[in-house]
């Protein structure tokens, strides 16, 4: 059996992991063997060894298959420490199914497909590995339910943890989402209500990762873009082209994540549809790359790729064709009632979306605690001027309504150019 | 049905000590009840996701609200975007706020008005740089003036060009810059009904007030003001007594300025030996009461000059100039020119200095900047470029084109230039291109101070020689030599500067057409 282990060490370590105190709720049911072992963190880790595979899920942040739990659970099961059980546990039962319907025995690869193979069998890793990670997120989502939202009262941080651990389990997506959740303990009045909102989200998104193989091909797409799977730029460029005048709305740069990036807000002239460029760069300053250099105002004709998924906004740039040329304010803004539609139809089609880009037609209105936007037939919405000079806009629109470009989100209007006649001002 | 405030209280708590039976859903996510899962914590978070979803997209809604006030149209003519763009790039990346004024002005006299975009950033620099405030203000617009109304520190700005409101409440309830400036226009119409209308409260005022509020008395200054300031030379606020005794001393015939004559009188006397004439010093005498109470101070605020000769130079200042051509005998370009006795020729000089500027006397100024006595010392307690201002235009062109003349560059050639204003005549710049030229020409050049960036803003643009050619082309022979003569280096950046300011500057005017 220990011929089974990557090497020495993993021998030794396995022999300590075997140690039965550390072990509890053990079971052995037909080829599966799985138990729950103390491990350093604060959560026991999770372990299901399948011995027909021989396959190994357990889920420590080791990168050794298979780890010294798994090892130590075949050696306690091999001395017989590992009672026999009529009903295996609910996550061995889980990882047995999506082994079984995504990862059936493979016959020997023929010579000549070994890359495809690898990157098969890579990509049946992550998601192995994904799976696994967000199986110990839901545990961690409803442990904070039971023992109270309010432990993590004033703190900040709490779910930092658990964010690391999802990006070993190489879900960069949830990571972040939970590393912004850890900050709404700290955010004053309301938090439970923000954090709860929080957790469910990360629930949905774990709920339909655990059944992505059921569901429709854009929604799982939708689903494996917010978990954060990396979509290749060459599998981009493989999407049929949409070729356009794309209309340059708006330039946002982030700079507080760890890499800074830069979004690029477009609109097709023809088709209509927005789209999404963003680039990442360590260093912040975009110089190097062509996709950072849209200037709000202009229009390119060029072909967009989109990525694959619903409500789907970000894309890749192919071909250009020509010079950005100068253009006017964009067509059609839109009044808040069309906004607010448009936005509740976004959402029925990606539940997890933050924002979306918004052309509106309005003015802004100064407030000590918060601005907000009002369009020609009088209705207002909160306007998020952080990290913006809402003066600009309060200054081009003088009282009257302006086109306006930005973000549209549940929590407001965040404005990032306004038309000044045919010039666009970025704020 | 479970609404999500009673989620939000169980989990809170935790519903391991509360539990709470997940029923129906209030609103849309009322259809998916279905899907909840069996276990507590999942079913709760289960329904926290349903109800969220459903708050997220129908959630926000259009309040309504108040629109406000539009701003009152505009009849001037928006600067140019280009324009626009010359005044952000003067303002931020040179931050040359001389040259930001030149522009401003000359776009507020083109009868343009800011670009509104710009307008936050212009009101918001004007608002901490009270040199860009008057600029700024007649390139406002209405558009500019009503954005202004928003905030207390930009409607400064916007007052900065205003008429100051004819209003008693200002005077009697308004802050101190809108009460001196309520004064000061009160004194341009009616001196002596302002003056009264600053007695009549005078005791009520602050230490501090009070001396500023005395300082608008210097307009429209006149003899009816005397007995007032001569009271106020006994205030209890020695900087109120100290600027009441400068108001005296700027009134002809001030019984002040009688005393300070008696004072002088003795002070200094000429002296002939044979074809030799030269200035006596008799030093005054410590100040007595009545001397501190006309402004004169006891002891010397500089270490490095002596209690007696402090006096001596207070009491030269404080006379009137006319009193040393009358008693001795000589227009001022032969006083400043004789020699002094007892080595006292600095504080001589100095005191005239000082008059000279007190009595803004060109003819004075002019006599003492062409002596070379006095020298550095007499220049310390006021600087060449304070008196050059005193000459007329046609003398401080003379003045600055034969200082260029000198090869070598000191500061007093660079104050010359300086007190120039600009737009500068084609004869100034020719001499200022001659002075840099003799510079690359000389063995060892000296350093180019402030000349190349005055130059730049100063060229007069219907002066449409190629100067900027000329200027890089200068740069480039500076660069040159810069083995030969290290401080040559230190020429060719604010050369070529001065050569894009000067191209700026063109540009700009040209939007303007």
């Amino acid at each position: 059996m220990l011929a089974l282990a990557s090497d020495n060490s993993s021998i030794t370590s396995a022999r300590a992991a075997g140690n039965p105190h550390r072990w509890y709720d053990t079971g052995a049911s037909g080829e599966l063997i799985w138990g729950l072992c103390a491990g350093s963190g604060a959560s026991p880790y999770q372990v299901v060894v399948d011995v027909s595979g021989p396959a190994y899920r357990c889920s420590c942040p080791s990168r050794k298959v298979p780890c010294k739990h798994a090892l130590g659970l075949l050696l306690g099961w091999a001395a017989g420490t590992v009672p026999d059980t009529a009903e295996p546990a609910d996550y061995a039962v889980e990882w047995k199914r999506t082994r079984d319907t995504r990862a059936p025995a493979r016959p020997r690869r023929p010579p000549g497909e070994r890359d495809e193979e690898a990157a098969a069998k890579r990509a049946q890793q992550r998601s192995d590995r994904v799976a696994t990670g967000l199986v110990e997120l839901e545990i961690w989502l409803r442990d904070q339910v039971r023992g109270g939202l309010s432990a993590a009262a004033g703190s900040y941080g709490h779910a930092d943890p658990v964010a690391a651990r999802m990006v070993d389990a190489q879900a960069p997506g949830v990571a972040g989402l939970l590393r912004r959740l850890s900050t709404v303990p700290a955010s004053g009045d309301g938090w439970p209500a923000r954090l709860l909102a929080g957790y469910g989200r990360l629930h949905l998104l774990a709920r339909a990762h655990a059944q992505l193989d059921r569901l429709p091909s854009a929604l799982a797409a939708t689903v494996r873009a917010h978990v954060g799977y990396t979509v290749t730029r060459a599998e981009v460029l493989a999407e049929p082209a949409v070729a356009d005048d794309w209309l340059v709305l708006a330039v946002r740069d982030l700079t507080d994540g760890a890499i800074p990036a830069r979004r690029t807000w477009l609109r097709g002239a023809t088709t209509g549809r927005y789209a999404l460029v963003l680039v990442f760069d360590p260093q912040g300053d975009f110089g190097g790359n062509e996709d950072a250099w849209f200037v709000p105002g202009t229009a390119v004709r060029a072909e967009l790729h989109y990525y694959p998924g619903r409500a789907a906004t970000r894309a890749a740039v192919g071909t250009r064709h020509g010079e950005p040329v100068a253009a006017g304010p964009p067509d059609g803004p839109l009044d808040l009632a069309g906004q607010l539609s448009e936005w509740a139809a976004v959402v029925e089609l990606d539940p997890w979306i933050g924002d979306w880009p918004a052309v509106l037609r309005g003015v802004p209105i100064p407030g000590v605690d918060e601005w907000r936007f009002a369009d020609p037939q009088g209705g207002s919405v909160p306007l998020l001027v952080g990290g913006i000079d809402p003066w600009v806009l309060v200054a081009v629109a003088a009282g009257a309504p302006a086109v306006v470009a930005g973000e549209f989100s549940t929590d407001g209007f965040r404005p990032l150019t306004v038309w000044h006649g045919d010039e666009a001002v970025r704020l | 049905m479970t609404t999500y405030e009673d989620l939000v209280t169980a989990a809170t708590v935790g519903i391991a000590q509360r539990p709470i039976t997940v029923t129906e859903l209030a609103g849309p996510a009322g259809a998916h009840a279905d899907v909840l899962e069996a276990d507590p914590a999942g079913a709760v978070l289960d329904a926290a996701a349903l109800l969220d979803v459903a708050r997220r997209a129908g959630g926000l809604a259009a309040v309504p609200i108040d629109r406000p006030v539009p701003g009152p149209p505009d009849t001037a003519t928006e600067l140019s975007r280009s324009a626009g763009a010359i005044l952000r790039d003067v303002l931020y990346r040179r931050a040359d706020r001389e040259l930001a004024v030149q522009l401003l002005t000359a776009a507020a006299d083109a009868g343009r008005r800011a670009p509104a975009p710009l307008l936050p950033e212009l009101l918001e620099l004007a608002a901490h740089d009270g040199s860009l405030r008057v600029s700024v203000a007649a390139l406002l617009g209405e558009r500019g003036r009503w954005l202004a109304t928003h905030r207390p520190e930009w409607l400064r700005v916007a007052d900065a060009q205003a008429r100051p409101a004819d209003d008693v409440d200002v005077w009697d309830t308004g802050r101190l810059p809108e009460r001196l400036g309520r004064l000061t226009e009160f004194r341009e119409r009616d001196p002596d009904a302002a003056r009264d209308l600053l007695v009549s409260g005078w005791i009520r005022e602050t230490g501090d007030d009070r001396v500023q509020l005395l300082g608008a008395l210097l307009t429209g200054l006149g003899p009816a003001d005397e007995p007032f300031l001569e009271a106020a030379l006994d205030d209890r606020k020695a900087d109120v007594r100290h600027r009441a005794a400068r108001l005296l001393a700027a009134l002809p015939g001030s019984a002040l300025t009688a005393r300070a004559t008696d004072r002088a009188r003795t002070v200094l006397r000429l002296e002939r030996r044979g074809l030799r004439r030269r200035i006596v010093v008799t030093l005054p005498d410590v100040p007595d009461d009545a001397a501190r109470r006309d402004g004169l101070r006891g002891a010397s605020p500089y270490p490095t000059i002596g209690d007696r000769a402090w006096h001596l130079v207070q009491v030269v200042a404080a006379a009137p100039l006319s009193l040393w051509t009358d008693t001795l005998g000589a227009d001022p370009a032969t006083l400043a020119d004789l020699e002094i006795d007892g080595g006292f020729g600095a504080e001589v000089h100095a005191g005239w200095r000082l008059a000279a500027r007190r009595e803004r006397d060109g003819a004075w100024a002019q006599a003492l900047l062409g002596t070379r006595h006095g020298g550095y010392r007499a220049a310390f307690m006021l600087p060449d470029e304070q008196l050059v201002g005193l000459l007329p235009l046609e003398a401080r062109l003379a003045r600055a084109t034969d200082l260029l003349r000198d090869p070598r560059g000191t500061p007093a050639t660079a104050a010359a230039v300086l007190a120039y204003p600009a737009p500068w005549p084609p004869r100034l710049t020719d001499a200022v291109l001659a002075h840099i030229a003799a510079q690359l020409r000389s063995a060892e050049p000296s350093l180019p101070g402030t000349l190349p960036e005055v130059l730049g803003r100063s060229v007069e643009l219907t002066d449409s020689r190629d100067h900027p050619a000329t200027l890089r082309e200068l740069a480039d022979r500076f660069r040159a030599r810069t083995a030969a003569a290290p401080m040559a280096g230190r020429w060719p950046a604010p050369l070529e500067r001065a050569a894009d300011v000067l191209d700026l500057r063109r540009r700009f005017f040209r939007e303007l057409q």
